[in-house]
């Protein structure tokens, strides 16, 4: 008990960063993969890649933020309740 | 009865023993060795630093080999999966042996582990049939048809868990312990998912892992060691791209990358631990260990779970376990969600 006690915000980050996950594959691949502009030949292939890599890349990026910023805010909360107990 | 699953059902004990056996066997002759050759560390978290012969992962590498070789005695013909795999873990693991004889910087480290995907690249240039890639399988989604992307972020299917691997290990039985449960998980999805060669790759690693986690428990009679955690993360990283479970893989070693992020994050570079000023973590006494509350400490998963009190190391081997046990969970759910696609 005492260790899941030490581990349940974390457990919960785990489940929201897995979620977060999934729901950025449904996106990319719903959404992401079907961004095209209307350039034909093969420069038009490779900026649609480009474009559609650097959409991906940036939900990607968006996802790691979230997910460090909400470590961040759970291990401040942590250590100041720590503080707060008895000694 | 399906061939593949007959083939495993008479092959699979026999690849599992074989590598557990030889992993658990060989372990007292790999203690002896690294005393005699000055292989050995510091448990910093322990009273009075006792010191740790290092190279444990030498017999991680041992059972691998020998359950190699049953496999293909028993088959009486070499599988090129397999191959592959067993090639990824050993240049992985002569990686960890050239890291802890010149002591390479974490950039060096990182870079060369990413040499250790070029058997996956020559095993689909000779037999692209057996050694398929390029073809990830998402969950709900199904599998993608990807070229310039996939080859893209192929040196990293090896590095980034090879180097996740080997961070977490800073704790005794942590490595192990996360390891099993990770390619527990890959070794169960590949059996929903019917991907019979990955299966075997798994009950290789998870039998040199359960041979070696005896002797890695608290307090530890053997470190694994850079050799032992690069090669554990690199097979680990071949499962998941031979296998086709490339999602799986990831979820199967949350606690694994959750780490590494947290100390990239923080300290902002790849960094070699000699080179982090501050630890994240303090000891206290009497083997307690607490988070480092400084500043300037990296953020880590040690530093992250000891945020709510100080522990000790047993109990945060045990809080390791629970969110290892978890991310298991988390990678079936997500195996079950590639079957509703």
């Amino acid at each position: 008990m005492k260790t899941l006690k030490y581990t349940v915000d974390i457990i919960g980050i785990m489940i929201l960063a897995w979620g977060l996950m999934l729901f950025l594959l449904i996106v990319v691949n719903n959404v992401v993969v079907d961004l095209r502009l209307p350039i034909e030949g093969f420069e038009g292939s490779l900026i649609n890649n480009a474009l559609q890599l650097a959409v991906g890349g940036a939900l990607f990026l968006a996802w790691l933020f979230v997910w460090y910023k909400v470590t961040v805010y759970c291990r401040k909360r942590r250590l100041r309740l720590w503080s707060r107990g008895p000694q | 009865m399906d061939l593949a699953l007959s083939d495993l059902v008479l092959k699979g004990p026999l690849v599992f023993l074989a590598s557990f056996l030889s992993s658990f066997l060989v372990m007292p002759k790999v203690i002896d060795f690294s005393k005699r050759r000055g292989f050995v560390g510091r448990d910093v978290h322990k009273d009075g630093q006792p010191v740790v012969p290092e190279m444990g992962g030498l017999g991680i590498l041992f059972g691998v080999l020998v359950g190699f070789s049953a496999h293909c005695l028993a088959s009486l013909k070499i599988d090129v999966c397999l191959v592959v795999f067993t090639s990824c873990i050993l240049i992985a693991g002569a990686i960890g042996v050239w890291d802890y004889l010149k002591t390479l910087s974490g950039v060096m480290k990182t870079l060369l582990t990413v040499i250790a995907c070029a058997p996956i690249v020559i095993g689909w240039l000779i037999s692209p049939s057996e050694v398929m890639i390029g073809r990830p399988e998402l969950p709900f989604v199904g599998r993608l048809r990807l070229t310039i992307v996939y080859w893209a972020l192929l040196p990293f299917v090896i590095a980034v868990p090879a180097n996740a691997v080997n961070m977490i290990d800073a704790f005794n039985g942590v490595m192990p312990i996360t390891s099993i449960f990770s390619v527990l998980a890959l070794l169960i999805s590949s059996l929903i998912l019917e991907r019979w060669e990955a299966v075997f790759m798994c009950l290789l690693l998870l039998g040199a892992l359960m041979g070696f986690l005896p002797y890695n428990l608290y307090p530890s009679r053997v470190f694994a060691g850079d050799v032992g955690s690069l090669a554990v993360g690199a097979g680990i990283g071949a499962i998941a791209v031979l296998g086709r479970l490339e999602v799986v893989g990831i979820v199967s070693l949350m606690p694994q990358i959750m780490n590494a992020f947290y100390v990239l994050a923080s300290v902002r570079r790849l960094a070699e631990r000699k080179q982090i000023a501050e630890r994240p973590t303090v000891v206290l006494g009497g083997n307690v260990i607490a988070a480092n509350r400084s500043e300037k400490a990296p953020m880590s998963l040690a530093n992250l779970i000891l945020s709510k009190g100080p522990l000790r190391e047993p109990d945060l081997v045990k809080a390791y376990a629970v969110l290892s046990f978890f991310s298991f969970i988390l990678a079936l759910v997500t195996a079950c969600f590639m079957v509703m696609k």
